[in-house]
Parts: C-alpha cells; structure tokens; sequence
C-alpha cells in the first residue's frame, strides 16, 4: 500500500530523516514510536506531500506520489486523510461544515454529504451535533469530529499523529479502542503516530520505533 | 484592591482628557434645542446632500481599499514574494504622508484647469487619494490575520483541494473579520477625513461642520452638524463590537506559517506590477510636487517655519510620551479586566479615534474655553491633550497587543514570588514590552506631527504647527515654499519611521 524507499529529509541543511525503508500493508495498523524530535511527525508531512523529501522516494498504491525534491501527486490527490495533534479543526465552520468539508471538495451531491455527516457522526457518537460550533465542543468531542471528518470520504490511508496526545487517561483509553474498532470495521490502511509505549501497543499490528532520525527497530505485535 | 484605585486614576486622566469634553459637547449641543432651528438646518439641500455624498464616499473608499489591500497584504505574507518588505515599505508610506499632501500632488500633476481637473476636483478625485492613503492599514491588517492561521488548518484542507480551494475555504474565511475590520475603520477615517475633501473643493459633511465653525464662527450649527458624525462612529463601532470582537480570536505571536510558491514568471508579474502601483500611487504625486523644491525654496521654508516645525516637534513628542504612558497603562486596565466596566473604557477610547476630528476639537474647546482653565486653553496643552484624546486607541490597541502575547505562566510565576501587582508591572510587564513601548512612542508622534484638522481649531495664536503652517500658506503661499514645507513635513515622518523600521522596532 505505501512504499517508502531511502527517504531522507533535511530542513535548513540539518538532517531530520535518513535513509527510511518502509513498506506499509494495504489494511494494516501501523504505529511509528518515537521521541519527540525523533522525525516521526516529519514522516507523516512527507507522506501526506505536505513537504517534498531531500532524496528517496514514496509509492502509495502503485504510484510514485513523491520522489527526490520533487512532490509528484499534490495532497489532495494521493487517497490520504489525517488526524492532526492539535486537530486542525475549522471553527468558522461548524460541526457539519467541518465534516462534510472533503465531500463538498469532491462535489459529492448536498443531499449525500448530509447523509455521510450524519452517518459518520452516529459512527462516532455524536449524532445530533451537527449545527454545534467546534468551540462548544469538549476535548474528546473534538477528537470525534476530526476523526469523522478525516473518514467520511472513505480515504485509503488515515495518518495520525499523535492524536490523543492532549486528553486524560480515560478518554485516551476509551479513544484508542475506538480507533481500532473503526479501522477494523471501515478497513483502512492506518498510519499512526506517538510517543507512548502503552497507546503504540494497544493500536498497532506493528510497531516501528523512530531514533536517531531512522528506523531503529520493528517488532511484529500481531 | 490596590489595582482597583489605580484603575480608577486612569480611568478617570481619560475621562478628562478624552471622554469629558465630548460630554460636555453633547450637553451643549443638546440644551436649549429648538427644534424649528435644527429642522431647517438639516432640511438645507446642501447639508443633506454632503452628508450622503460623505457616505457614499465612505463606503466606496473602505471597500476599495479594504478589498485592494488584502488582496496585496496575502500576495506579501501568504506567498514567497521576492519583493515582500521593500513594498510592504514603500507602500506604508502613503499613510505617513498628511493626505492633502498627497492630494496637492495629484494638483500639481493634473492642474486646475485640465481636461482631468473635473475628475479630481470631486467626488472621484477624493475617493483615489483616500484609497491611496488609507492602503496601508487593509495591507498591515491582513498580514496580521495570516500569520494568525496556523498551518495545520490549511494542510488539513490540502488533503481535499488545490491551494487556490485552501485559499477560499479555509484562508480567506479566516481573514474575514480582518476586512470587516478595515472596511470598518477606513469607513469611518473616510468619512471624518476632511483636508482632502478641502485641498480638491469636495462638499463632503465633516467639512461642513469645520467651515461652519471656522469661517462662519456658527458654533451652535456646527455643534449641530457634529451630532450625525457622532450617531455614524457610534455606529460603526457597535458593529465592530458586534461582529469584530466575536469573530476575532485572541492574538498570538506571529507563527511560521504555510506558504504558496510563486514561480518565476509570477515572481516577475507581480514585481512589475507592484512597481507600476508604487510609481503611480505614491512617487508620481510626491515627486511632481517636489520638483518645485530648489535649495532656495529649502532654505526660505526653513526660515519662515522654523518655529512651527518646531512647535510640531515639540507637541508631537510631548503627546508621543503622554500617549506611550497613558496608552500602555489604560491597556494593563483593560487586559486584566481591573474594573467591571473595563468593555466601556476600552470602547471609549476607540470611540474617541472613530470620531471626527472637528467633533472633538469642538468638544475641547467648550470644555477648556473658561478663564480658570485659561492655562490649559491659551496653550500648547490643549493641543497635546486633543492629540492624546485622539490616538489614544492606537497607544492602547498596540499595547494591548503585547499584553495578550504574554503568557500568563509569566505573571503567575511573579506572583509566586510575592510580587505586587505594581511589581509584576515595574519588572516583567514593562521590560517585557520595551519594543512595543518604543513603537507606540513613534507611532504617537507620527500620527501628531501629521495632524492638522484638531491643530487647526484648537492652537492658539503663536502656537502654530507645521501641518497649519502649510495648509494657511495653500492659500496664497508661493507653489515653490508650499513643496518646499510639504518636503520638510514628510522627512520629518517618514525618517524616524524608517529608522525604527530598519531596527525593526516597528
């Protein structure tokens, strides 16, 4: 599914990233762990194409989507959808608008995108929260809302960095389980960013740690 | 405790210098109304004609210039532009220059009696030199609100759609209360601006009430006249706080944020374009007006105003440290909300800076004009102290700019360490926001030394400024010492700006 070969990244001639391997199954659940600092953060930039690598390259579904200084295929080209860590969410829009934003992109019909909000919001329990404004919102309401809006277009990959970093324990629990039972039940190629142990066990099927700006270590969990 | 008496001081040094004369103002105007007067003055075609030709001309300069500005303000902070500071720089500059120097410009490019002279002897020609002049704030407005947007907010929205969809959905949405700000703020500069609409003979309603007073010493008219401006900015700043503050989300420091990469064949458009609009907006009327200036002309406009330039230096200063203090100290007021009516002092002040200058200068004069008070009126201190009442708003905002950037760790650790609230002022408020300190200080005294609608009513004989200095000698004055004086005027503002610019206070 994605394919990262020799990437490597430097930002104003330090080096982030070096030499990364990585091949990612198509509806696997992997976890990138990592120190902060560690780059695991820049790896997620570099395959949504946020930012263009210093040299390697990226396959995500066949199709080489970045390579050497070039991003080949634009964001909103390559299937991918995201969870940010401090969530990205619009709030001169509300709940709905936030959600139905990546339909309304791809001109899927008004009376569909009402229809995928409301799905998505039943999905992750927020149903009747549409006309709220993102303010109004609790922390792990919040996360919902980023959460349904990054799969309500149906993406093949999801990438999440370090999403439940902000929130307590509990919820943190709760969210994570969630998570899984979603990318269980929706199928998703699941790209998933943090810095604890204890959340990188819990999701992944796979765990790659970060270090010294490279691949230090895999373990297979499952 | 403490704070709360100190807060109390302040408020009640700006109920004086500011708030009080446009009581009083009000009081006057209001007593003894006979209403078969007032109806027949504002039955007069004239009046009521200026008064909607004012607002049309208003509304047509805060849109154009709101709308031209923030398309420039995103093409400099929201793009890798090569040219981005140097014309930040250069077209900051319109809004340093008095504005009727400027329009003397367009006058002495197009003439008084040309095929043009129609255009800009009126409403079109007004309109233009405003646009011009009020430029820079649309341009410096949303360069603030962009750097505000962080940038997983765009990057989000790049999974979904090109930059062009990013810029529309999620960029501009986001500026939005930056250009209902300055549609705002020019609407209501537009329409209480009144040295344009005189240098190009414009019957514009501010202008009304200042003849009424000065030619016709009709004070109670222009008392009268005075009320509309003052319903108009007290409207306008309703809606600023209706809407504005709703939608303005609490400052922060400026953070790296996304940009859009032009490529070289846009590098080179946008270059040449921007050099057409710099020439045509801001060199071609300074430069043709000051292609009069001979060393002869210098020297003989040094001589005959050297003592109003230094009465503008010297009112300018003092009204500069006035403004630094008392701007910086009504903000501390209103950042940490020591008074329960804090949202009134803080609307005061901006409603002081929306009103028309004749309206406040009329104001003061009714307030200072008794024999008790003669020190304050038959001196420089009423001419500081209208100055000071005028941009207190600009001292406060750029404070209070500062204040919100605080962390409030900072000051809760002060306080774990037993520092007062006069302390936590003395040693982290104020050492931290000595950069902000010297830019109010120069921004106070440009907006000073430029005055001339307040200056012009309230100096008292021998007391002149530079600003009234040149607008008497537009009269009669010769063509060569009027250049030579608008030269002398604009070196005195942009200098200093530029040298604080470059040291990057400002």
């Amino acid at each position: 599914m994605i394919e990262i070969k020799e990437l490597s990244f430097s930002y104003e001639e330090k080096s982030v990233l070096q030499n990364i391997t990585l091949f990612v199954k198509a509806g696997e659940r992997l976890v990138l762990l990592g120190n902060s600092g560690s780059g695991k953060s820049t790896l997620l930039r570099l395959i949504a194409g946020f930012i263009a690598p210093t040299s390697g390259e990226i396959v995500i579904d066949k199709s080489v989507v970045s390579k050497d200084t070039k991003v080949l295929t634009p964001p909103h080209k390559r299937g991918i959808s995201m969870v940010f860590q401090d969530l990205a969410l619009w709030n001169h829009m509300n709940v709905a608008q936030n959600i139905a934003f990546p339909l309304k992109m791809q001109k899927v019909p008004q009376i569909e995108q009402m229809q995928r909000v409301s799905e998505f919001l039943e999905i992750v329990s927020l149903k009747g929260y549409e006309q709220r404004s993102i303010d109004e919102l609790s922390g792990g309401e919040q996360q919902r809302v980023a959460l349904a809006r990054a799969l309500v277009n149906a993406p093949k990959v999801l990438l999440m960095d370090e999403p439940l970093s902000s929130l307590d324990e509990e919820l943190n629990i709760r969210l994570r389980q969630e998570i899984v039972s979603l990318q269980e039940r929706l199928g998703f190629t699941l790209v998933y960013v943090t810095h604890n142990k204890e959340e990188a066990a819990a999701i992944a099927h796979r765990i790659v740690k970060i270090e010294n700006k490279t691949i230090e270590a895999k373990q297979c969990k499952r | 405790m403490q704070e709360r008496k100190f807060a109390i001081g302040i408020v009640f040094i700006i109920t004086l210098i500011g708030f009080l004369p446009l009581i009083v103002m009000l009081f006057h105007a209001l007593s003894g109304l006979e209403y078969e007067k007032v109806l027949e003055l504002f039955a007069k075609k004239a009046i009521v004609e200026s008064f909607f030709q004012s607002l049309l001309l208003s509304a047509f300069v805060a849109f154009t210039s709101t709308l031209l500005g923030t398309a420039l303000g995103l093409l400099f902070a929201k793009t890798d532009f090569i040219a981005s500071k140097l014309f930040v720089s250069l077209l900051i500059v319109p809004l340093l220059v008095p504005p009727y120097i400027l329009a003397l410009g367009w006058i002495d490019i197009i003439g008084v009696e040309s095929v043009l002279s129609g255009w800009l002897f009126g409403f079109w020609g007004v309109a233009w030199v405003l646009i011009c002049v009020y430029l820079p704030i649309p341009i410096v407005l949303s360069m603030l609100f962009v750097k505000q947007i962080a940038p997983n907010l765009e990057n989000m929205a790049k999974l979904y759609t090109d930059e062009w969809g990013v810029l529309r959905f999620i960029t501009l949405p986001r500026i939005m209360p930056a250009f209902v700000l300055s549609f705002l703020l020019l609407f209501i500069l537009s329409f209480s601006e009144y040295s344009v609409a005189n240098v190009l003979r414009f019957h514009s309603f501010s202008l009304e009430s200042f003849v009424r007073f000065s030619a016709f010493y009709d004070f109670k008219s222009a008392m009268l006249l005075s009320l509309p401006m003052l319903l108009v900015a007290a409207l306008v700043l309703l809606i600023e706080r209706l809407y504005v503050e709703k939608n303005l989300t609490k400052m922060k420091t400026p953070q790296r944020i996304n940009i859009i990469k032009l490529s070289k064949k846009q590098q080179l458009f946008f270059s040449v374009l921007l050099i057409c609009f710099v020439f045509i907006i801001l060199l071609l009327p300074l430069f043709s007006l000051f292609s009069h200036v001979t060393l002869q002309s210098l020297a003989l406009a040094f001589d005959k105003a050297l003592f109003p330039l230094m009465n503008s230096f010297v009112y300018s200063l003092s009204a500069a440290a006035l403004l630094t203090l008392l701007g910086f100290l009504s903000a501390y007021v209103i950042s940490f909300k020591f008074l329960s009516l804090w949202r009134f002092f803080d609307g005061g002040i901006v409603f002081l800076f929306t009103l028309p200058a004749t309206v406040l200068g009329i104001g003061f004069i009714l307030l200072y004009n008794r024999v008790w008070l003669d020190f304050i009126y038959a001196s420089a201190l009423i001419v500081i102290l209208a100055y000071v009442g005028k941009y207190l708003a600009l001292a406060v905002k750029m404070s209070e700019h500062r204040l919100q950037q605080m962390p409030s760790s900072m000051l809760e650790a002060a306080k774990l360490s037993g520092a007062s609230w006069f302390d936590t002022l003395r040693y982290i408020l104020i050492p931290q926001s000595k950069k902000v300190l010297i830019a109010v200080f120069v921004v106070s005294f440009i907006f000073s030394f430029r005055e001339s609608t307040l200056t012009m009513l309230l100096y008292p004989a021998g007391h002149e400024t530079l600003s009234v200095y040149i607008i008497t000698q537009m009269a009669n004055g010769r063509p060569e010492i009027i250049a030579a004086l608008s030269l002398i005027m604009v070196l005195s503002i942009v200098v200093p700006f530029f040298i604080f610019m470059r040291r990057k206070v400002i």
